[in-house]
């Protein structure tokens, strides 16, 4: 088991590398001039800029120019000094971002996990206890209803249901406001008396005292928890019902049943747990993939995550900061999957890595 | 068991999202009406001290130097104070701020025929830091700023009057003094400017003679001179400049900051032994410095933070030297909103929805497109005229939240169509079809017909543009320069939509055709016979002009089948690209003023930007720069008046170089809490400093 996490672990910059080495070569397939569009948000004003802008950056250089460049870094003409470059730990400047790209994934990336940390437990757990009551209550008035009730939300497109939750629950009636902290809470968390210790808000607010920007935080990402989990239960109440009926069926629950074991117990103790292997690894993609940033909740609610920094970059074809994005999601996935197989391993006996 | 925990611990979860939702919000009270019959929700302000404006767009830099937007400009305007700044909602009258007064000919501010100006400066303003404001700050910034330079920031407009007419940055006035020009004569300095300029490349730049480099920066020293004695800052300009004080009102550029500061915080500290590798800076180099993330002034806020991609927030100067009012109405001593948060709301929805919540200011609408959404939420309307007198507006629905203004003719800005008049068909051209007259494409000289462009002007069908995409809310462009400006001209003759002239003009054309024959003496085809296809180009979702490239394509149409318009989409880099390369024969040419006065339409459109963009013929490039010099250099405003519409305007009409469009009207929703609200078209965005909630 040991030799297998280490020999997966030490993979994981080999595939992260391949990934840079496709991506900036899919990116470099784009003109100088179409990469410098980035710096210009109208026709420029003055006719040097573009040219300008492409030999600054040298975005004509050949591509494995601008990939070492990228790699291992610049030398200044002035100073011999060599700046940037990944193998330094600089990611680069992000222009969509204004910030550094490692300044924009540390203020982003927290506010993200943060609240896929909270969504947890409404999406996974109340979709999985959706698809076992489904399960047992097979083809009762309950089960039809926790199947329409969830394979509607999944119909909804989630900028169609993140609106119209917006205007209910917050336009008319101020409830549950966008963004991720109101701003007298704000003010107090950007003041010297409030210290930061994780980048969560939640937790930092309890370290500090603060019930009250606690509550604040929550209240913020109410409505973002409610769409994501409501788009998503219909997944896992479709495998936890299918993979629950399977296993109601097999003749190891039969056998329980016979033995006078309570049905309570035959679903809890028997049941349930074989149904959740294949859940397991849904969990695990799904989670992985809220990590990565889940775009258009953020956007829709003004919650500053890594999902709309990445749509942003995306969309001016910021090379170098869609570059960082895509080596971080690409090394949850990993990670995601590693945890994902060993967890397989220790819920089935019968699995063993190698 | 398990399941009822489950259960519970669902229903706690629900209660306590309700819980956490009954937080301070508070944004809605409750009114109910004489008869009690109906209860009337009615939105306020949460705060009446603090500020929320939601914009999408966020600055790229707050460095002045460099600053060329209206993000970024917004907070330069609030944390800054200029010498002079613009009187209320007027773009063309100015009132003194860090200058005691406005310098005339008549009060000794204005001498040598208008090539120098003396500003007196202000005693006893403070910086933010609590430091004095002197003399040598206000000179410093300026000199600061021009050597800063570079082709992306706007010091252009400081080094063209400064050093003359042409000369855009000073990596050229280094270029031009290292090939030995004369620094005090302008025609010198642009004869000699070489291919070789290092624009933007401070590296070569710092390879120039040690002793030439210090020369350039001693020489503009000599040029913006602070007189502590005197208390005055005196400009010596290359030439007259009838926009000089317009071009010190607005924007960044103008802004005067502290050279403590600056030089604590990384930048020049004004030693000219030094300041090559201070040249050309792009916002990433200043964003990793204090320079370009936060900024110092005198103005009437002070910087607090900028977390990029989501806010800047201001706050309020207690201290604001302003004692006394502006003009009439205009606040004294300390602003009234203590808070300013911009935030950054990339969704519309969104942003309505704070608004409707008490939650935002403003109402920033994405497009025209969404005018329709924000009138159901409508409880009065009028015109900015009525809102300027203090009118009563018209009630449409008293329990809705924002007031709306409409006729506000005070735009910056417009959009025309341009004409290439040599298309770049270099590595072929699928623009212009075939590349030759043939029916199936045209020749790469095709604009440089006068009749053709004649043509295009009369097929152009202007009223729907004004139904379709302006909704009807703008006035036709008589001429080039907008209202207001030297020159305008409502009388002007201008082109109408008229299918008949349009034919007329197309079998007017010098062009002609023997395509197709093998014989050299074949007889000439007039364009009207053979036709033409040809694509006007739009950059995909900008519907603005994609209508434009459909209602030539429809005019064309009309005009005869053989005139072919295809209406092309693509995306914003691609069109960027090919609109750079000069291979899009029909193109939009917006403009931003980037200060109001006629030389930046005039000049841009006829001698600078976009005569290379349309590669102007040499002849008529030189007829109309001519014009433009006589008409800046001229300080009589009457005069000046004249020049414009006796030649500028008149050639502009017969050469028709381009399609003049509409001068569009404004709309603003505004929240009802909001007081002081005006519109001046050089404003970045707002100026706190006026503005108040109830």
């Amino acid at each position: 088991m040991s030799q297998y996490i280490i020999r997966r672990l030490l993979l994981i910059p080999v595939i992260l590398f391949g990934v840079t080495v496709l991506i900036f070569g899919m990116l470099s397939s784009l003109s100088p001039a179409e990469r410098a569009a980035l710096y210009v948000h109208d026709i420029p004003k003055n006719a040097q800029v573009m040219d300008s802008i492409i030999q600054r950056y040298g975005l004509d250089d050949p591509f494995f120019v601008q990939y070492w460049r990228w790699l291992t870094g610049r030398e200044d003409v002035d100073t011999g000094e060599i700046t940037g470059g990944l193998i330094r730990g600089d990611f680069g400047y992000s222009r969509s971002g204004n910030t550094t790209v490692a300044e924009l994934i540390e203020r982003k990336f927290p506010a993200t996990v943060e609240l896929v940390l909270y969504s947890i437990f409404p999406l996974i757990v109340v979709g999985i206890w959706l698809g076992i009551i489904a399960a047992v209550n097979h083809n009762k008035f309950i089960d039809q209803f926790a199947r329409v009730f969830s394979i509607l939300g999944y119909s909804f497109p989630s900028f169609v249901f993140g609106l119209l939750v917006l205007m209910l629950f917050y336009a008319n009636n101020g409830w549950f406001p966008p963004g991720r902290i109101s701003d007298w809470a704000n003010m107090i968390i950007n003041s010297p008396e409030f210290t930061s210790y994780t980048s969560f808000i939640t937790i930092d607010a309890l370290l500090n005292g603060r019930f009250d920007i606690f509550l604040d935080a929550l209240r913020h990402m109410v409505l973002p928890i409610i769409t994501l989990s409501y788009i998503n239960w219909a997944l896992f109440l479709r495998v936890m019902r299918s993979s629950m009926l399977e296993a109601l069926n097999q003749d190891y629950v039969t056998t329980a049943r016979a033995k006078g074991v309570r049905e309570k117990d035959v679903i809890n103790k028997h049941a349930r747990p074989n149904a959740l292997i294949p859940v397991v690894t849904m969990a695990g993609i799904t989670i992985a993939g809220l990590l990565g940033g889940v775009t258009i909740t953020e956007t829709i609610f003004n919650y500053p995550g890594i999902g709309s920094a990445g749509a942003s970059a995306a969309v001016q074809l910021d090379v170098i900061t869609v570059l960082a994005f895509v080596l971080l999601t690409g090394l949850i996935m990993l990670v995601s999957n590693l945890i994902v197989d060993i967890t397989y391993a220790f819920l089935d006996p019968r699995v063993r890595l190698s | 068991m398990r399941s009822r925990i489950l259960v519970l611990i669902s229903v706690l979860t629900v209660f306590a999202m309700l819980a956490v939702s009954c937080g301070p919000s508070a944004s809605t009270s409750t009114t109910t009406t004489s008869g009690g019959s109906a209860a009337a929700a009615e939105v306020t302000s949460k705060d009446p001290t603090t500020w929320v404006e939601t914009t999408f767009g966020e600055p790229e830099t707050l460095d002045p130097s460099l600053t060329y937007e209206t993000s970024g400009g917004e907070i330069l305007q609030n944390v800054l104070d200029n010498l002079v700044f613009f009187k209320k909602d007027s773009a063309v009258e100015f009132v003194p701020m860090i200058a005691t007064e406005i310098p005339t000919e008549d009060n000794g501010g204005i001498t040598d025929g208008g090539k120098v100006f003396t500003f007196k400066i202000r005693d006893g303003v403070k910086f933010h830091d609590g430091s004095d404001m002197t003399v040598n700050d206000v000179a410093f910034t300026f000199v600061r700023n021009i050597l800063a330079g570079g082709t992306a920031s706007p010091q252009w407009m400081l080094t063209e009057p400064i050093y003359g007419a042409g000369i855009s940055d000073v990596a050229e006035v280094v270029d031009a003094a290292a090939n030995g020009a004369d620094l005090a004569d302008p025609a010198s300095i642009l004869g000699a400017i070489s291919d070789a300029t290092p624009y933007d490349d401070r590296a070569t730049l710092g390879t120039y003679d040690a002793a030439t480099l210090q020369a350039v920066c001693e020489d503009l020293k000599g040029r913006v001179v602070a007189d502590e004695a005197a208390g005055t800052v005196t400009f010596n300009l290359a030439q007259p400049w009838a926009p000089f004080l317009a071009t010190l009102a607005g924007g960044g550029w103008g802004g005067i900051q502290s050279q403590a500061w600056v030089a604590a915080n990384g930048g020049w500290d004004g030693d000219c032994a030094n300041w090559t590798p201070f040249y050309g800076w792009s916002s990433e180099e200043f964003n990793q410095t204090e320079l370009g993330r936060s900024v110092m002034g005198t103005g009437p806020y002070k910087f607090d933070h900028w977390t990029a991609g989501e806010e800047i927030v201001m706050t309020a100067n207690e201290d604001y030297w302003m004692s006394e009012p502006a003009w009439d109405g205009a606040p004294t001593g300390a602003p009234a909103l203590k808070t300013i948060i911009i935030k950054q709301v990339d969704e519309f929805s969104t942003r309505l929805a704070m608004a409707q919540a008490g939650d935002a200011d403003n109402v920033l609408v994405g497009s025209t497109e969404d005018w329709p959404i924000v009138d159901e939420m409508v409880a009065e309307e009028g015109t900015y005229a009525q809102w300027l007198a203090g009118e009563p507006f018209t009630v449409v629905d008293e329990t809705q939240p924002f007031i709306k203004i409409t006729d506000i003719q005070v735009a910056s800005n417009r959009t025309d169509i341009g004409f290439q008049f040599n298309i770049n068909t270099e590595g072929g051209n699928s623009f212009i079809g075939s590349g030759k007259l043939d029916g199936d494409g045209v020749p790469a000289t095709f604009f440089a017909d006068e009749h053709v462009r004649k043509a295009f002007n009369y097929c152009f069908d202007y009223d729907t543009y004004l139904a379709d995409v302006l909704q009807g809310e703008g006035t036709r462009a008589p001429v080039l320069m907008l209202p207001g400006m030297s020159g305008y001209d409502e009388t002007a003759p201008q082109y109408t939509y008229d299918i008949a002239k349009c034919q007329e003009e197309l079998a007017a054309s010098t062009w002609t055709t023997c395509s197709g024959s093998e014989d050299a003496a074949c007889e000439p085809q007039p364009l009207s016979e053979v036709g033409f296809r040809l694509s006007a180009v739009y950059n995909t979702g900008n519907t603005q002009r994609q209508t434009i490239a459909e209602l030539l394509q429809a005019g064309l149409q009309e005009a005869g089948e053989q005139y072919v318009v295809e209406v092309v989409g693509l995306p914003w880099p691609t069109f960027l690209q090919a609109n750079n390369a000069k291979k899009l024969p029909i193109f939009i040419i917006g403009w931003q003023s980037d200060y109001y006065d006629t030389h930046n339409w005039t000049y841009t459109f006829t001698a600078g930007y976009y005569a290379f963009k349309q590669s102007y013929p040499a002849d008529l490039k030189a007829e109309f720069t001519k014009i433009c010099t006589d008409g800046v250099t001229q300080v009589d405003p009457v005069k000046r008046d004249q020049i414009y519409k006796d030649e500028f305007n008149t050639k502009y009409y017969e050469t028709a170089p381009a399609i003049l469009l509409f001068n569009v009207k404004q709309r603003s929703y505004q929240p009802k809490w909001v007081n002081g609200w005006y519109a001046n078209p050089m404003y970045s965005n707002r100026w706190y400093y006026v503005l108040s909630k109830d």
